[in-house]
């Protein structure tokens, strides 16, 4: 792709900014009812909950990023019997914010791991073995006044 | 000279102490600034009696400023050297620990003695045990150095301000008042600040810089970045701040050439015809280009450190970490190959740093470990570049192993100043990718304390032995993907794909035993794709979980025009 090209590709995404402020609260609501219905050890959060970089797959862009969000860890296993349940409560809130379940990453007793997509490129991982853990690498966005300016710098 | 066994025995507290003292005569002094000026002649006495009081009252002012003036530089002077004999202090403590930890002694002589109980090694493992102490007993030996270069330069410095006060030397510097020759004083009391050893190595510079006092370093990192911003030995968060320090510098250094080059070209009816201008300005545009790279790097959302800034070689040479290398638990150091350029590939391979040191983590997280995880981006030497120019006519061609040699002796300093720097070393992973790998080969056949290298899209390791990559035995692993001719060059010694020794690890599609899927990498430049299995591998290998690394000899096409006759290496 051109840098014209990769720029208009970029541009019928939402800018990063609002990703974040997105992904935060949906990350932040899955934890919070992971905890309230599913019964979990609160969740044990990161000194750095988040990091970013620019985007290998739009190397022409320098306004282009990516940001990786991490929960830390709720303590301890989530109980295999509770496992279903939990992967439908995320896939419940995840679905409102364009994530689909693609799919077991690992499954077997005390050790699961699912995968959630979206349109952009993001993953959200959701997994339990010796704790349970959530996080979310996004796809590439522009920054808001990239976006603005309505073309490449 | 000052010996080891006298600075061992060295205490802060009695020069407190003697500053204690020293603040109390000093107050006394300037407390008598008022009956001194009181004690004037009475106003309207004249003649000869009244010109002898005034001419003895002025020189006892004189004698009186000069004392004040010795007594506040040898004040400044005590304090300054307690602070200093204090951090010495725990300089030697951490060489002392370090010492015992590993069962050395250390005479006072500085000698150092191999203390080890008598046990029985696995055969396997004797070489890196020997390895292993050697490299301690190095680190030691430089320490001792550098305490005792630092215990000797205090010593000089106090003694000299002593002796000056002592002679009444320390000068008021035309003051006219006790206050004014107290400031006075204080300036000529100041310890000097001790530069870094010259050509010392990753442990002299550790040594020196642990000798330093926090007040010391902080004046060191403001004033002389230049020193302490490439210096390997340096913790992280240092080399950080100094090359941060630097950058606007650089850049206006940079700048004013361009300028130079800009008008030279202008003037000059032929252009850049007959002179090397055009080039150089196009050098020069490159570097101003890989520190705007650079600065949007440091930008990004997570911790990130600058570990290397050197701009004085044809292209841009620099080092960045995703998170803090001098308190994570892994530390993985990726050296990059042909076309590798700051400006160029910087952003990418951060990017790839970046994914590496989340996934490893989150894997650490899930299974209980949660240790930290740093991954740098090492662009520290001049990789081959893929111009005409570069290839033919050009020391650093790809065609030879020159650069990877000259890469290798500033990589392997870089990875042992990380260990160096840090009281306890880090679990520590070498990557190397193409021409970097055979850079990163050359740089592990010395003893640089790293625990793992992964190599993948090797043209070759600089040796085809797979026991000269001094890394433990069996920690050496080898990744090539289908159609990655590269791999199969074998042209800096043999295809790594055939070394005995080596582990082989998949870039196939897998199916992990726990049902994980991941995807295939092939080609040459595609080993660190988001959730490939070679991706996996380097994030097991460096997260210290090799176990859970996907075995498989990647041999191919390639792989079978690439075997070695035997007994023709």
């Amino acid at each position: 792709m051109s840098k014209d090209e990769q720029y208009a590709e970029l541009l019928k995404r939402p800018d990063i900014e609002q990703i974040h402020d997105e992904y935060t609260k949906m990350l932040e609501e899955i934890r919070n009812e992971l905890v309230a219905q599913i019964g979990i050890a609160p969740w044990v959060p990161k000194d750095e909950p988040f990091s970013g970089s620019g985007c290998a797959e739009f190397s022409d862009l320098s306004e282009a990023h990516k940001r990786r969000y991490s929960s830390g860890h709720s303590p301890g296993n989530l109980p295999d019997a509770r496992w279903a349940d939990a992967v439908k409560l995320v896939e419940s809130i995840a679905g409102r914010h364009g994530f689909k379940l693609h799919g077991a990453v690992v499954d077997r007793p005390s050790d699961h791991e699912v995968t959630f997509g979206n349109d952009y490129g993001a993953e959200l991982l959701f997994g339990t073995a010796a704790n349970t853990t959530l996080s979310v690498s996004t796809g590439c966005h522009l920054t808001k006044a990239a976006k603005e300016r309505g073309k490449p710098a | 000279m000052v010996a080891y066994g006298d600075v061992r025995k060295w205490q802060s507290g009695p020069l407190d102490t003697a500053v204690g003292d020293l603040n109390k005569r000093c107050d006394e002094l300037l407390g008598l600034s008022d009956e001194l000026a009181a004690s004037g002649t009475p106003q309207g006495w004249t003649g000869q009696a009244a010109d002898q009081a005034r001419a003895k009252r002025e020189d006892l002012n004189n004698r009186m400023e000069r004392l004040v003036a010795g007594v506040a530089a040898v004040r400044r002077g005590m304090g300054e050297a307690a602070d200093a004999v204090e951090a010495l202090g725990h300089a030697i403590k951490e060489t002392e620990d370090i010492a015992q930890r590993h069962h050395f002694v250390i005479r006072d002589d500085g000698s150092i003695v191999d203390n080890a109980p008598d046990t029985a090694h696995d055969p396997a493992h004797i070489d890196e045990y020997f390895r292993e102490r050697q490299r301690i007993q190095t680190e030691l030996a430089d320490r001792v150095e550098q305490a005792v270069r630092r215990g000797t330069d205090i010593d000089n410095d106090l003694a000299a301000i002593l002796t000056r006060a002592e002679k009444g030397e320390v000068d008021d510097q035309g003051a006219t008042s006790l206050q004014a020759a107290a400031a006075a004083g204080a300036k000529q009391g100041g310890l000097s600040t001790l530069e870094p050893p010259k050509g010392g190595s990753p442990w002299d510079n550790a040594g020196w810089w642990d000798s330093l006092s926090e007040a010391e370093r902080k004046q060191i990192i403001a004033q002389h970045p230049e020193w302490v911003g490439n210096l390997d030995g340096v913790p992280g968060a240092a080399r950080d701040e100094a090359n941060r320090n630097r950058i606007d510098d650089e850049r206006a250094k940079l700048e004013a050439r361009k300028r130079e080059l800009e008008a030279d070209l202008d003037d000059n009816w032929f252009g850049g015809t007959f002179t090397n201008a055009d080039a150089e300005l196009e050098q020069v545009n490159a570097k101003l280009e890989s520190l705007k790279k650079i600065e949007e790097t440091l930008a990004q959302p997570g911790e990130r450190q600058l570990l290397l800034l050197n701009m004085s070689n044809e292209r841009a040479e620099a080092a960045v970490a995703v998170g803090n290398i001098d308190t994570a638990d892994h530390v993985a150091v990726f050296t990059p190959g042909l076309t590798s350029t700051v400006d160029g590939s910087l952003k990418g391979y951060d990017d790839a740093m970046d994914n590496l040191k989340h996934r490893s983590e989150e894997e650490l997280a899930r299974y209980g470990d949660g240790s930290k995880v740093a991954t740098v981006t090492w662009i520290g030497y001049q990789a081959p570049q893929l111009t005409g120019h570069g290839l033919i006519f050009d020391d650093n061609t790809v065609l030879d192993d020159h650069s990877a040699k000259e890469g290798a002796k500033k990589l392997a300093p870089f990875l042992n100043g990380i260990d160096a720097s840090r009281a306890t070393d880090p679990h520590m992973t070498a990557l190397g990718h193409s021409y970097g790998s055979t850079t990163t080969g050359i740089a592990l056949q010395q003893n640089t304390g790293v625990d793992n290298a992964v190599f993948y899209g090797s043209p070759g390791l600089g040796t085809n032995d797979v026991d000269k990559i001094n890394v433990p035995t069996g920690n050496s692993y080898y990744v090539e993907a289908k159609n990655d001719a590269v791999g199969d060059f074998g042209y800096f010694g043999i295809d790594p794909s055939h070394m005995d020794g080596m582990n082989h690890v998949s870039a196939k599609e897998t199916t992990l035993p726990d049902g994980r899927q991941l995807s295939e990498s092939t080609g040459h430049s595609a080993y660190m794709t988001d959730k490939s299995t070679s991706q996996y591998n380097l994030s097991v290998v460096v997260g210290g979980m090799p176990e859970r690394a996907v075995r498989d000899d990647g041999k191919g096409f390639g792989d079978v025009l690439s075997w070695p006759v035997p007994g023709t290496y």
